[in-house]
């Protein structure tokens, strides 16, 4: 092989600075491009080394309902919320989807959430934060409207390997007691409350 | 070999190298091309790192907001560990399709960077990201956008993420791997400096010549050409030392102007649901109040009041009720049958006379159903003994 010459040891020198300020501009804009042009968004969520996942026990079928209450009905019914995200988390209850809940039976009606371990019988409620809340089932709605204000911070550990965590579950106990002197104009009154638990990684 | 030619290549090469101005005889031409390729190629790694780091930081001073992504929400188009540049848009160019650079309404402090994916009524923007299966539950108002995401430079935020989450490996095993790529590129020292050399030699050699040829008088000729590779020299080494510097310089704040700006939590989420449904009842008030005598058994000489309740609330109590002085005569727990009846035999100590006798159903607090009709019935009560008919 030929010795080389000095000049091409400076010219590689001259000739290799700008090509990498080029090629990292090149990089940049076509980053860019990739991500920005695209107007739609993703569906699929294959993508993800990280994941958040909730699920509950309710089949579907709603927590209560509840009817023919008078003055003084009270019921208890229990859920389970299980997060198998990998991701740690924060679990977040509010209200969605309320319906008539201002009405005299809302503001009659009162809601304790409590979350704990064991079964609705035997139900053990967590050292801290157990009570998740207590009011009139009318104030829920307007209190606990979004993550932001949710209530209960209950924070999942997730898996640092990525997979799917074991379940960590987390059971939630509703009492609902209807006060002794809901008016009987109150007669077939309905109100309807959704409840939402959302995992956000943190 | 003049001796000037001879103070030249001293004066360039320092103390470190022999004198010799020739080249050394066990350099190999293959040696010396695989260190320019190295060093060229280190030189080429630092300087598009640093030319990332610049796209990453430099718009800042635009007034745009360069941001660590650090969750993959946003998968497979921006990656965590990226930084994207966004660029304050006025709101009525920003479409629903754009990157979005905004406040998290969920997280008070956090920013999120999610695809504006609705337009809600009230100028609110529903957002999502792209691996996300649904929308964010919190759409954003105007206010909250900080901007559009306009540049993506990929990667080069993973140090912030690693340092973020506590990964000290890696982190260190990146900062080596620069200081290494750093070392690399001196490598061809060695053939840059002969390089300058064998042009000096060249140049003052020509120097000479011609001052020999021309006027005969060497050393006043060669003394200017001397000091003018003396200067080309310093300023050679002056231009090295500088850029040595500046690319420091660089590496070291790139880094840290990258630092402070926001890491961007592009958040995951799962969401799970349930509903209650709670329906207060009616009051209904019995119908068809009848009244019978007793003749036979035990409760001869009672009455048997029978009433129909349909109902479909149940109430807590059936209750008998004197019409006039709504005093409670006699109960009975609702069986769930619709017709029910009870056994009425007067207690009080004395009671003379014709009363009438309602059946009300009593579901707790006020929610009270007495039968609009009631049934007539003749009593005689005397000490706690007594007897009823129907009248």
């Amino acid at each position: 092989m030929r010795t080389a010459t000095p000049r091409a040891a400076r010219l590689a020198a001259v000739i290799g600075v700008p090509l990498a300020l080029v090629a990292s501009g090149l990089v940049v804009s076509n980053a860019s491009y990739s991500a920005f042009s695209a107007q739609t968004s993703n569906p699929t969520s294959n993508w993800t080394t990280g994941s958040v996942k909730l699920t509950d026990n309710d089949a579907d079928v709603a927590l209560f309902s509840a009817v023919n209450l008078k003055p003084g009905s009270t019921g208890t019914n229990c859920i389970t919320v299980t997060s198998t995200g990998s991701l740690p988390s924060t679990v977040k209850l509010y209200g969605t989807g309320a319906v008539n809940v201002s009405s005299d039976l809302g503001l009659k009606t009162t809601l304790k959430i409590e979350q704990g371990t064991g079964t609705c019988q035997a139900f053990v409620a967590a050292g801290t934060g157990g009570t998740v809340y207590d009011g009139t089932l009318a104030a829920f709605q307007t209190a606990r409207s979004s993550y932001a204000n949710g209530a209960d911070a209950w924070v999942t550990t997730g898996n640092p390997t990525g997979a799917d965590a074991t379940a960590e579950n987390r059971l939630y106990k509703f009492t609902y007691t209807v006060a002794p002197d809901l008016l009987n104009a109150s007669q077939g009154l309905n109100v309807k409350q959704g409840f939402t638990w959302e995992a956000q990684n943190n | 070999m003049s001796a000037t030619a001879q103070h030249v290549a001293s004066s360039l090469q320092g103390s470190t190298r022999a004198s010799s101005p020739t080249l050394p005889a066990a350099r190999t031409g293959v040696e010396d091309w695989s260190r320019i390729v190295v060093a060229t190629v280190a030189r080429g790694v630092i300087v598009a790192l640093l030319g990332l780091a610049f796209w990453a930081a430099a718009p800042a001073v635009l007034g745009w907001h360069p941001t660590t992504v650090v969750t993959g929400s946003m998968e497979p188009r921006i990656r965590v560990g990226d930084v994207v540049v966004s660029r304050p848009v006025p709101m009525d160019l920003v479409q629903t399709g754009h990157v979005l650079l905004a406040d998290d309404p969920d997280q008070p402090g956090h920013l999120r960077l999610h695809r504006y994916a609705e337009a809600l009524a009230g100028g609110l923007m529903v957002t999502k990201g792209d691996a996300n299966a649904a929308v964010d539950s919190t759409p954003i108002g105007a206010s909250a956008v900080h901007g559009v995401g306009f540049l993506r430079v990929p990667s080069i935020g993973m140090p912030v993420v690693w340092a973020r989450e506590g990964r000290w490996v890696p982190l260190a095993m990146v900062a080596l791997g620069v200081l290494v790529l750093l070392a690399l590129t001196t490598v061809d020292r060695e053939q840059r400096r002969i390089c300058a050399q064998v042009e000096a030699e060249a140049a003052a050699a020509a120097g000479a010549g011609e001052s020999r040829v021309g006027t005969g008088l060497p050393a006043l000729v060669a003394w200017p050409s001397r000091r003018s590779i003396r200067h080309r020299a310093r300023r050679l080494r002056r231009l090295r030392t500088a850029s040595s510097a500046l690319a420091l310089a660089m590496l070291v704040t790139a880094p840290l102007a990258t630092l402070p700006t926001e890491a961007a939590a592009a958040p995951f989420f799962a969401r799970t649901a349930t509903s209650a449904s709670l329906t207060a009842g009616t009051v209904t008030p019995p119908t068809g109040v009848t009244c019978t005598d007793i003749t036979t058994g035990a409760d001869s000489g009672a009455v048997r009041i029978t009433w129909t309740y349909t109902g479909a609330t149940p109430p807590n109590v059936f209750s008998l009720v004197n019409a006039s002085t709504g005093t409670v005569v006699g109960t009975a727990t609702p069986t769930g049958a619709t017709t029910q009846s009870l056994v009425y035999r007067p207690s009080a100590l004395l009671q003379l006379g014709v009363q009438t006798l309602l059946v009300r159903a009593d579901y707790g607090g006020s929610w009270m159903g007495p039968s609009a009709t009631g049934v007539r019935v003749n009593g005689l009560s005397l000490l706690g003994g007594g007897s009823a008919r129907c009248a």
